[in-house]
């Protein structure tokens, strides 16, 4: 580790010492009428303050539709093009859409990185910045149930659709951490919530009725679900007696933390998301993105140093931001989103 | 007259907002930006041409983007599924979407109901059909020719599917303004009873309308996968009323009975353009809607001035 901060500490020196140009970059979210991006774009203007300072100027941008739209995010990528930005940091609202407009980017001689959510095509983009891999999700949601229930607690699981890609990737990570950790753990039952909120309530509503008193922990990997599951276990008066976990942003959960009969919620810090996806674009423009033994290290400024993966559960050139980040009583109030 | 001082306003409005956005960025001007931007018009003007002719008939089509949709995921699954080629597959689509189109027509000529209500419900249902079909995944992997139809450009500058935008405004122009069948779809529009009494086909000319707006609906479907390069059953969502939009600042009365294909491409036209330069002048997408709704605003109040004008002339 201590020569990974030498490391970091050198590139910063250096680049100081060229004293560098002035490069553009423009940052294109999903949408920017949602605290979740207003929280990424936050921590984008910071990096970008921050590498002024370090005597990397950047003239930053930042813009996109005010709702989800794929067409105006295709548009406003398109018309951007025209002023030959450096870098372009997207979050694609269709992972297969956008990859035209990314390759035509790429093909000018611009350093394309997504970040949040990624395109279909890798190479229609140069990295992607993702918020924190299936693997540790699973087992951190896992880990927590071990931690306040016990290695032996019985679970269930409120996912959202049986088709949903993202949640099955996480319940199979969760499944692989209870083999590999806590081989007595078990999974008791899966129910299907279609991330509708009467739907959700009734799954949970149904698990607490079949499994009860052999039942000691909910998971739901999903923000539709979560506050379900927490309003079917306060209604059913078992508030302390199941414990509950899942994703979902902290405004979600926010009145369940605080009424405690939730503890932990676990997602990623959108602020750092953000943050890192400048630094990650700023070092591919500048050609700070180096290689020791054969593996790439960008510098993530105040997070430290990041590796490059070269294949990171099936994506290509991945910067992962790190280990999930969980919201309790202490910290959610200092988030908004 | 009172049709080409219209235009007149339009095509001042479109020279204002060339001046404005040639002051607010370097860019704007740029060849190679203009007719980049008219890339993504291309299936807002094409879907443009029925409508107009539809809501001069007093009626409206809120399906179309939702069929542009159904086409471009009924072209992929022809494509890869049954393995034809994707040029046929396209126009098969098309011809779907001219069915789609034929249903609306259908249940609003016989069954007599309010083309605003039947179309509200296949928008619905004909998004829902893709998006079953689709499972909420896109088809991807077109060949090559296909998706150079959709993103590349002849000489590296002029888009190729505007030339078939172009093709389709010139001749829906002359069947509106100068065939029979465009008089007949005014003649409905300025009083439907008095149409039919006047031996005016009514319901074929509406069938017709509506299977044409289908028709448009999924060629559009096809130039639209070609260039994003895929079949999504997402594709165009809320494009209807950015289709009706232009239409409207066109100057076609949502009343029925006035409007003309050069206003409503002149429509388009602004749309897109002040859209370009804003988003190159830096300007937030949300001051970017109400500066589009301003001139919405001004230009239908602007066509009521010259409307009572002409009225008060005796036109």
């Amino acid at each position: 580790m201590r020569k990974f901060l030498i490391f970091g500490v050198i590139i910063a020196l250096i680049s100081i010492a060229l004293a560098a140009e002035s490069i553009k970059i423009f940052m294109v979210p999903k949408f920017t009428g949602a605290p979740y991006f207003v929280a990424t774009e936050k921590g984008a203007k910071a990096a970008v303050e921050e590498l002024k300072a370090l005597g990397l100027p950047i003239d930053f941008y930042y813009t996109g539709s005010s709702v989800a739209n794929t067409e105006e995010e295709i548009r406003i990528i398109s018309n951007l093009l025209e002023q030959n930005p450096d870098a372009l940091i997207v979050s694609a609202n269709d992972e297969d859409a956008l990859v035209p407009v990314l390759k035509k980017a790429k093909q000018k001689g611009i350093v394309v990185v997504t970040y949040d959510a990624d395109v279909s095509d890798p190479t229609a983009r140069d990295y992607f910045v993702n918020q924190a891999s299936f693997d540790a999700i699973g087992a951190v949601l896992i880990d927590l149930v071990a931690e306040n229930v016990g290695p032996e607690a019985k679970i269930a699981i409120v996912s959202a659709d049986p088709n949903a890609a993202n949640q099955n990737r996480w319940i199979e990570a969760m499944k692989k951490r209870m083999k590999e950790k806590y081989p007595k753990m078990e999974l008791l039952t899966i129910k299907y919530g279609y991330d509708r909120p009467a739907e959700s309530f009734q799954a949970a509503q149904d698990i607490i009725n079949a499994y009860y008193p052999n039942l000691d922990a909910i998971i739901a990997p999903t923000s539709v679900a979560f506050p379900m599951v927490a309003e079917a276990v306060l209604k059913a008066g078992l508030k302390g007696k199941i414990y509950i976990t899942g994703l979902a942003t902290p405004n979600d959960m926010r009145k369940y933390v605080k009424d405690g009969v939730v503890k932990h919620v676990v997602l990623w810090n959108p602020v750092d998301l953000g943050y890192l996806a400048v630094y990650v674009a700023n070092a591919a423009v500048r050609g700070m993105i180096n290689e020791v033994n054969g593996t790439k290290y960008v510098c993530g400024g105040k997070l430290g140093l990041y590796k490059v993966y070269e294949e990171l559960e099936g994506k290509k050139s991945v910067v992962l931001l790190g280990p999930p980040f969980i919201f309790d009583i202490n910290n959610i109030d200092q988030f908004n989103f | 007259m009172r049709t080409f001082r219209k235009e007149f306003v339009l095509l001042l409005v479109l020279i204002l907002v060339f001046v404005i956005m040639s002051f607010l960025s370097k860019e704007f001007l740029r060849v190679s930006n203009l007719l980049e931007a008219l890339r993504y018009a291309v299936e807002m003007g094409i879907m443009a041409v029925p409508m107009t002719m539809v809501i001069v008939t007093a009626g409206i089509d809120l399906s179309v983007a939702s069929n542009l949709a159904l086409s471009s995921i009924l072209m992929g699954i022809i494509w890869k599924y049954l393995g034809i080629n994707i040029w046929i597959a396209g126009i098969m689509a098309s011809i779907l979407g001219a069915g789609a189109g034929a249903l609306n027509g259908a249940l609003i000529t016989r069954l007599k109901i309010p083309p605003i209500v039947v179309t509200l419900a296949t928008m619905a249902a004909y998004r829902g059909i893709a998006t079953g079909l689709s499972r909420g995944r896109g088809i991807t992997g077109f060949p090559e020719s296909f998706q150079n139809f959709g993103q590349g450009s002849l000489g590296g500058l002029v888009p190729y599917s505007i030339f078939i935008w172009i093709a389709i405004a010139i001749i829906g122009h002359i069947v509106l303004s100068k065939s029979k069948f465009g008089r007949y779809v005014f003649a409905i529009g300025h009083n439907e009873v008095g149409a039919l009494y006047s031996t005016v086909p009514v319901a074929k000319v509406k069938f017709i309308l509506y299977t044409l707006s289908g028709l448009m609906a999924g060629l559009s479907g096809m130039i639209y996968s070609a260039r994003i390069g895929a079949s999504k059953s997402n594709a165009f969502m809320g494009g209807e009323l950015e289709v009706i939009t232009a239409v409207v600042l066109g100057g076609t009365s949502i009343t029925g009975g006035e409007g003309n294909i050069l206003g409503s491409t002149l429509g388009v036209l602004i749309i897109t353009f002040l859209k370009n330069g804003l988003n190159l002048a830096r300007i937030p997408h949300s001051i970017q809607s109400v500066i589009v709704g301003i001139v919405l605003v001004i230009a239908i109040v602007s066509y009521t001035k010259l409307g009572a004008r002409a009225f008060k002339e005796g036109k």
